[in-house]
This record gives C-alpha cells, structure tokens and sequence, in this order.
C-alpha cells in the first residue's frame, strides 16, 4: 500500500487487560493474569494486520479488547478517530455495527435454532433497519457474495459443513457494512481443502469493499499468505511489528526467529530449526525485565530490563536489546 | 403419502400421544359432573369399602363414596394446583434463572436467597408456610411454588452460565445487541429443554407433595376429593382393599406422564437438528 494513503481506523496505546486472579473464600484479589500488558499498534484502512504467536500468548484477548468486547484495564483506543474508550453503554451498541468479528470455530457460532436467513439479518435488525423487505434483499445479495445460495436461507446451521458455515459467518459479519473485521483464527477449524477457499473469500472481498482485517492466527504460512503487515506476540506483548518482508525477510526477534524456523518448507529443504527451551511463563508471574530472556538463545544482562519497543527503520518495530548485534545472524 | 404420514407421524407421535391424554384428562375435569356417575361426596356407610364392579367402576371407599366419581373430581383440584405451581415456578424461575445467570450483581442475591430456601426439605418449608398462612388452594399453591422454585432457578442459572459462554452469543455482543435481546433470543432458546424436563419432575412432584401435606393435617380438609386425598385415605385399606391406592394411583401416573411425553416431544419439535 501507498504511504501517503495511509489513514489509521484503529488506534491503540498502551492497551492492558488483567484478570484478578481471586483467592480464599473472601474472594481477595491475589494477582493478576496480564493477558494484556502495554500493547500500542494501529491498523490502516484497507490493510490486513496478522496478530501471530503462541496459543495463550493473548493474541485474542488483545482484539477482543481493542473492541471493547472486554473492557480493558487500561489504554487508549481511536477508532475511526472518534475516542473509544469514552463511549457509553448504548453508543457503544451504536459504534459496533462497524466492527465484526468472523470467530474461529463455525459451529459455536451460529446460533443452532436460528435459520441462516434470520442470522444474517440479525445484525441489521439490531442496527436499526425497519423495513423488512430491504432486509431480506440484503440478506439474499449477502449469501450471495458469500458463496452460498438463496435456498440455504431457510435451512439451519446444522445442515451445513464447517466451510459452508465460515461462510454464513463472513456474510453475517458482512451485513452493516463494517470497516474493521477480526477475523479470529477464521481457517484453523476447518479441512486444508477448505481454507484456501475461505482464505480466497476473504481477499476477494477485502478488494471489493475496502475492508480492514485484524487477523489472528497461529499458522504463520497462512498470515503470510494473506497478511500485509505482521504483529508477533509473546506473553502479553508485542516483540515485533513490520511489513510482511520485514517479518518474513528480516526478522530481528529471537522470538520470531524461533517461531518462523517452525515453519516446514516444501520440498523437503532443510532449514535450520532454532528450539526454544522450557515453557511458556505464566502470565501471572511474567519474568522481569525483557519477558523473553528467560527462552532466548541470545540473552544477556542487559535483558535483565525491560527493552523499548524501537523503530529499526521504515516502521519496522522490534523490542530486543540487541537486535542491532544479532542483525547479522541467522 | 403414506410414506409422508409416517414421517410425520414419526415427529409428531410423542406430542400427539402426550397432548391427547393430557386433554382428555383436562376434559374430565371441566366436565367431572357429566362423567362422574355418583356425588363424589355422598356418604353410603352400607356400600363401604366395595370392589370395583359394575355399580361402582373404580368401587368404594371406607365411607361408602364412589372412587370414580372422586377421582374425575379430583382432577379438578389435582390439576388446578399442579398446573398452578407449574406457571409460577416456571415464570419465576425463568426470569430469576435468566438474571441470576447472565448478571454477576443477581447471582449473589438470588442465589443466596435460593440456597436458604434449598436448606430446607421442601415438604417441611411448605408445611411451615402452610401453617402461618393457614390451608387452601391458594396458599398450597403459594407454598409448593415457594418450595420448588429454587430447583427451577438452579436449572435455569446453570443452563444459562454454559450458554453464555458460547460464540454465537459473543457474536450477539459484537453485533451491538442489548441485553434483553442477548437473554430472550439467543440464550433462552438454548435453555428450553433442561426446563421442560424440570418442571414435568415438578408436576409430579406437586401432586404427591399436596397429598403428604393432606396426610400431615395443612393441606386440604378431607372432605375435597384431590387425587392427593383420596391416596392418603385409602393407606389405611391398602392390604384389604389395594384398588383404593391403584387406581387414584394410576390416574396420577397417567397425568404425569402425559404431561412428561409432552414435554419431551416438544422439545425435540423444538429442535431443529432432530427434525
């Protein structure tokens, strides 16, 4: 995308999310999960912005906080340049017919007693549209560019296959005409023969209505499919953010070192796979300092602090002591 | 089209069956004065304690009084407080479920509440309230519902805590939806059938529940023939004369379960993944 069009439609600074942690019977709060801890990140219009990283690293929790389908602890979010965070309950209700979410797992989804032409209307009920005919002319032109037909209206989700159903999730998200869709590890639940359809669905509609994805995925070779820009999360935190070159040509993490070595290659090319030793760290107790130096191959006393989540260059933000020494090494 | 018949009456069986029994036995109650062939009340110390037969079809009790006639008459009360209890329990503990469930500020109110009255036996928190208020119809109802109602409200919160936690209610929230459309439309629905199941165990509850506070000396004066009467007065005859048990037996069973293979094919209609 051209620089100079660029218009940010989410804005988020310093994003936290903590759950209280509650013990003994009088229920005192022991400490907190920072499932969220300090996250600032935009997306532009038009863009796709892949949110990677292990499973509990909070990369779902951070979208569903950016939207404040969780109320987050603290931070700033603009969207659209109008402040979030300040909306009232019922504004808020208002504002998000301009959000949607395509969830990971289509079965849990759709409501199991609705039919699929009353789910996809339901978004445009609720954002207010009385007439009904106009409803159900949008609903048949939804299922339409979804992929489906206008007889799947009066079926019940259960009559369909995970794909088909992914698909009945994209026309509902579709329906109030949002900017900003997450789409929270949308293919992960579905066969590999499907996911390139829904993938491809995906794009095609983000080209003909200029829509915005927020993509979350632990399946790195799909983000680099679909993804314009990257944000790799470890423990809570953004390590790295850049464009999908700066990701997949130049990494400058450790940590995205080690999870892109993951990635098998076709034709049975070798790649040098980089381990990580021990687990995860509980967000509970995350280590002091750089959360990572407790795994990192490179670490060293400095990392004993916490590190700044720099610019290395063209919007290219990385949050390692010594990424400028360990710019050279594989 | 035979093929289709049967189909149809594959779904339909079980509301067919559960429903027709269930309205001829509410037939019978409206219209117990044309059926019964005695005064349900009518004393005869000489036809005492009689088997069934052709003067008597369900035969006599100690006091000579037609139990046919007492029993279609019975449905009457029978059926007034169950069904009673039934709609109080089932709207109040609907909407405490719903609230209790989805809103963490009702929980602990609620449920507190719920668990105080759960500490009791029902039976004896019934009898308590049976004797402050004094008997009656209505404050049998107004007892039984008051000790039921926890068990409906647990029902209900318990279904409503696993509901909330599924995706399309979450996708509800992102649409913008409110609250109240959220509880109505997209978690009640899920909650129907652990409620259908609950308030049929309820029923029949309510009918045996009324006669043990008969037989305990708070509910009805022997003189109301409920099915619950006549029960607890044919104990006395149940190695001489068994039928005087059996058979007000017989039409509790039939009442209940009408009402549960309704209730059971309701919810499955209710279903769309079992059609």
């Amino acid at each position: 995308m051209d620089d100079r069009q660029k218009k940010v439609l989410l804005r988020v600074r310093g994003l936290k999310k903590w759950f209280p942690i509650h013990r003994g019977i009088t229920s005192r709060v022991a400490g907190y999960v920072k499932a969220v801890d300090d996250v600032s990140y935009d997306v532009y219009q038009g863009e796709t912005l892949g949110l990677v990283g292990e499973s509990g690293c909070g990369k779902t929790t951070l979208a569903r906080t950016s939207l404040r389908l969780l109320e987050p602890t603290a931070g700033e979010i603009q969207f659209d340049g109008q402040d979030f965070r300040a909306l009232g309950r019922r504004e808020l209700r208002q504002a998000r017919k301009n959000m949607q979410i395509v969830f990971q797992d289509p079965f849990g989804s759709l409501h199991p007693k609705m039919k699929i032409g009353r789910i996809i209307e339901e978004p445009l009920i609720i954002s207010g549209v009385k007439d009904k005919a106009a409803r159900r002319k949008r609903v048949e032109e939804l299922i339409v560019r979804a992929g489906l037909k206008t007889e799947h209206l009066d079926r019940y989700p259960h009559e369909f296959s995970g794909g088909q159903r992914q698909r009945v999730v994209i026309a509902r998200a579709l329906a109030t005409n949002p900017k900003l869709i997450i789409c929270d590890e949308p293919v992960s639940a579905l066969d590999v023969s499907v996911r390139s359809q829904i993938l491809n669905l995906l794009e095609e509609l983000q080209e003909s209505l200029g829509l915005t994805y927020l993509f979350i995925s632990h399946d790195l070779s799909v983000v680099e499919h679909i993804c314009d820009r990257v944000a790799v999360m470890y423990l809570g935190q953004m390590v790295e953010l850049g464009t999908r070159e700066q990701i997949y040509g130049g990494m400058l993490h450790p940590y995205t070192k080690a999870l892109l070595s993951a990635i098998p290659l076709a034709g049975g090319e070798k790649r040098e796979r980089i381990a990580l030793e021990g687990d995860i760290p509980s967000p509970a107790k995350p280590p002091e300092g750089c959360r990572f130096h407790t795994r990192c191959p490179y670490v060293a006393e400095v990392c004993k602090t916490v590190p700044p989540f720099e610019d290395a260059g063209e919007g290219h933000r990385v949050a390692c002591h010594r990424w400028r020494e360990l710019a050279g090494t594989k | 089209m035979i093929k289709k018949l049967a189909s149809c009456w594959r779904r339909y069986s079980q509301v067919i069956l559960g429903g027709g029994l269930f309205l001829l036995i509410v037939l019978m109650a409206v219209f117990a004065p044309l059926i019964a062939t005695h005064d349900p009340g009518a004393y005869a110390m000489r036809e005492a304690l009689q088997e069934p037969g052709p003067a008597h079809l369900c035969g006599t009790d100690a006091f000579g009084r037609d139990v046919f006639s007492r029993i279609v008459y019975g449905a009457r009360i029978s059926l007034t407080i169950a069904l009673a209890v039934l709609v109080v329990c089932g709207a109040l503990g609907t909407v405490l479920g719903l609230l209790s469930g989805y809103y963490r500020w009702a929980e602990a109110t609620i449920m507190r509440l719920m668990d105080g009255l759960m500490a009791f036996p029902s039976i004896l928190l019934a009898l308590v309230i049976l004797t402050v208020f004094g008997s009656g119809i209505q404050n049998i109802i107004l007892a039984l519902s008051i000790s039921y109602l926890p068990r409906v409200v647990r029902t209900i919160r318990g279904a409503v805590i696993s509901v909330k936690e599924y995706e399309h209610v979450e996708a509800a929230r992102a649409m913008g939806a409110s609250d109240a459309r959220i509880i109505f439309k997209y978690i009640l629905p899920l909650c129907v059938s652990p409620l259908i199941i609950r308030l049929t165990l309820i029923m029949a509850l309510t009918v045996l529940s009324e006669s043990s506070l008969t037989f305990l000396g708070v509910g009805l004066s022997p003189e109301i023939p409920s099915w619950g009467n006549i029960l607890s007065e044919g104990r006395q005859y149940i190695t001489t004369s068994p039928y005087l048990i059996t058979l007000p037996g017989l039409a509790i069973v039939l009442a209940v379960l009408s009402l549960n293979t309704l209730g059971d094919g309701l919810r499955d209609l209710l279903d769309p993944r079992l059609k």
